[in-house]
């Protein structure tokens, strides 16, 4: 029994949680990591979240890499690596939840990563501009730059396990025509990747209490942002260029989410609820309206 | 119309789980604007019945009830039945999706035609069910991707708003996103007529449709603009081409090719030119037809069938 018990210690055995926002690649990252541990003869499985996924909201996805067959079939609690593919995330979602002491954190950021943002506990910390690469190597889906390629790249920095030219094949045969820039992506990021020990003190114990509350009509109330702060899921932040805007309100008209408010005989833009789509600067006449890449410190 | 007309009051609440660019979301604010404070929604199982949110919150500042696929004419006509008999006055409306409308709920929608129920029942149409995850509905064109139809559907769309003529009800519209100013007007008309009425709206959907979210009016506006979707309206036995539709009609604007319409989107990317070349041929046919039914009323220019 003893040397079962050390077998099972010494099996390579990584439970990890990708967390994104619907578009940039989540799911797909996954069954990348997945086929890619699979062609290096490990059992490996993918399973991203079931809910109502919409693009741009937030997604999870996860994936088990084993020596030895995989019999669970459940979500990832207590991920050793957790993959993030946006940080916005961090704000709306406990993303280092159950994370294992001397895990690895991947995230995909072009600002500094404070201490206080990072559980309590020793981690190794990639990180890696993604969205700076996708938008070098023109790897745009819908106008949103992928980033999971990158993130990929950066994790593999900290997982030698896989090889990355097994998983540039498993890209090409995946994506086939639209391969090369995936590539380009991937070797980047595993390049520019930086890799951080962090050693934290304890693990930081989180107690979620919600008080019981009395509910006679079971009837929803309107409130403003059902969904959260959607200015999250923003790329990038339409601007107003006042000194042109003539007012004409086809952007008001026209804005799906109700952001943009005329206000004082003006137009002024939401930036709390805001999804950044951009309709406003594609209808409007006079040019008037410009974007910036959205940069959240 | 000016667009400061329009309300500035929102009923369609900011903050909702809506995808970047929606199509159907821009129209609902714009339906919402036009019906005003005194309505009653009912939304059936539909992308719109995700984004209005969870309990306790609703994204809609006005009451809605969310109903089965197959019955939500069924529930309008009876919320209808009750306010009535306790004396109170307010638009109910059904709002639902083409899957709701085209597939599922299509004999609730003919059964509460044919008895004319007083309701409005607004049909937004994004050619899909997207949001299962983008599978074929029977108002999703030929040739369009999907992923229950992945070499392109072979049939043509079936149209509703037809059928909904067929029945005989006071009025029937069509609008797209791409002219919100047409959709407040036809609103505001359906609004003041008592019976069964039926607007179906055009609305892009850039997850299902495959082209870049900032683009969402643009490929609604081109639909009309190449034939693809025809503006009417239809009010007590006479039919009307409206806004572009009318324009093109009268020889006063020129139709686009519809392969400007098509390149935009990569639900028509794998297309041959023996394909476009049908859409062309459906485009065509169904204009001579429009023109026909309007017994020759802003006659067609014979350019534009060819």
């Amino acid at each position: 029994m003893r040397g079962l018990d050390e077998e099972s210690i010494e099996e390579l055995r990584w439970e990890i949680r990708l967390h994104g926002r619907g578009g940039q690649g989540v799911v797909t990252a996954s069954k990348i990591l997945a086929e890619s541990a699979f062609a290096e003869r490990y059992h490996a499985q993918s399973i991203p979240f079931f809910g109502a996924e919409r693009r741009g909201s937030p997604v999870m996805a996860f994936t088990r890499i084993s020596e030895h067959e995989i019999r669970e079939r459940s979500q990832i609690y207590t991920p050793d690596c957790v993959l993030i593919l946006d940080p916005l995330v961090m704000r709306v979602l406990d993303v280092f939840n159950g994370l294992k002491d001397g895990g690895g954190v991947v995230i995909s950021t072009s600002s500094r990563i404070s201490d206080e943002i990072l559980p309590d506990i020793s981690l190794t910390l990639v990180v890696v501009d993604g969205v700076g690469i996708a938008l070098k190597k023109d790897l745009l889906v819908a106008g949103n730059p992928v980033v999971n390629i990158p993130v990929i790249g950066a994790f593999l920095r900290v997982f030698p396990h896989i090889g990355i030219e097994t998983v540039e094949k498993v890209i090409s045969e995946k994506f086939k025509r639209n391969s090369k820039r995936s590539v380009k992506a991937l070797y980047s990021a595993y390049e520019s990747a930086e890799v951080l020990k962090i050693r934290g003190k304890k693990r930081a114990e989180k107690v979620y209490s919600k008080k019981p509350g009395k509910i006679w009509i079971p009837a929803s109330k309107p409130v403003v942002g059902v969904a959260g702060k959607t200015g999250y899921w923003r790329d990038f932040r339409p601007v107003i260029n006042y000194s042109r805007c003539t007012n004409c309100l086809n952007c008001w008209i026209h804005c799906p989410e109700g952001s943009i408010r005329r206000e004082n005989g003006e137009v002024v833009i939401d930036y709390d609820y805001c999804k950044g789509c951009l309709v406003c600067l594609s209808v409007c006449p006079r040019r008037a309206i410009s974007s910036e890449r959205e940069v959240f410190a | 119309m000016k667009l400061s007309e329009i309300p500035a009051e929102e009923y369609l609440l900011e903050g909702n789980s809506a995808c970047h660019g929606c199509g159907s979301s821009m129209a609902l604010r714009t339906v919402l604007k036009a019906l005003g404070k005194r309505t009653v929604l009912v939304v059936p199982a539909s992308c719109t019945s995700v984004y209005q949110g969870m309990y306790p919150g609703s994204a809609i500042a006005v009451p809605v009830v969310n109903s089965a696929f197959a019955c939500s004419s069924a529930v309008a006509s009876g919320l209808k039945a009750s306010l009535e008999h306790q004396g109170i006055d307010a638009n109910v409306v059904v709002w639902a999706g083409d899957g709701g409308t085209y597939d599922i709920g299509l004999q609730a929608l003919s059964g509460a035609a044919e008895r004319n129920e007083d309701i409005l029942y607004i049909c937004y149409n994004n050619e899909m069910y997207s949001n299962t995850g983008i599978q074929r509905s029977s108002a999703t064109p030929f040739g369009a991707w999907t992923t229950t139809t992945v070499s392109g559907k072979k049939e043509h769309r079936k149209d509703v708003a037809e059928l909904m003529m067929a029945h005989g009800i006071p009025y029937v519209a069509t609008a797209s996103a791409g002219y919100l100013d047409d959709l407040y007007r036809k609103v505001r008309k359906a609004k003041r007529i008592e019976g069964f009425r039926y607007i179906e709206i055009l609305t892009p959907c850039p997850p299902g449709w495959r082209y870049s979210m900032e683009r969402t009016v643009e490929v609604a506006k081109l639909a009309v603009e190449t034939g693809m979707w025809i503006l009417y309206e239809y009010e007590h036995g006479v039919l009307r081409l409206t806004g572009v539709s009318r324009a093109i009609a009268a020889g006063k604007k020129k139709m686009k090719d519809v392969q400007e319409y098509l390149l935009l989107q990569g639900r028509f990317s794998h297309l041959s030119s023996a394909e476009i070349q049908e859409i062309r041929k459906y485009i065509a046919e169904r204009w001579k037809k429009f023109a026909d039914v309007r017994g020759g009323e802003h006659a067609v220019a014979a350019e534009f069938f060819v």
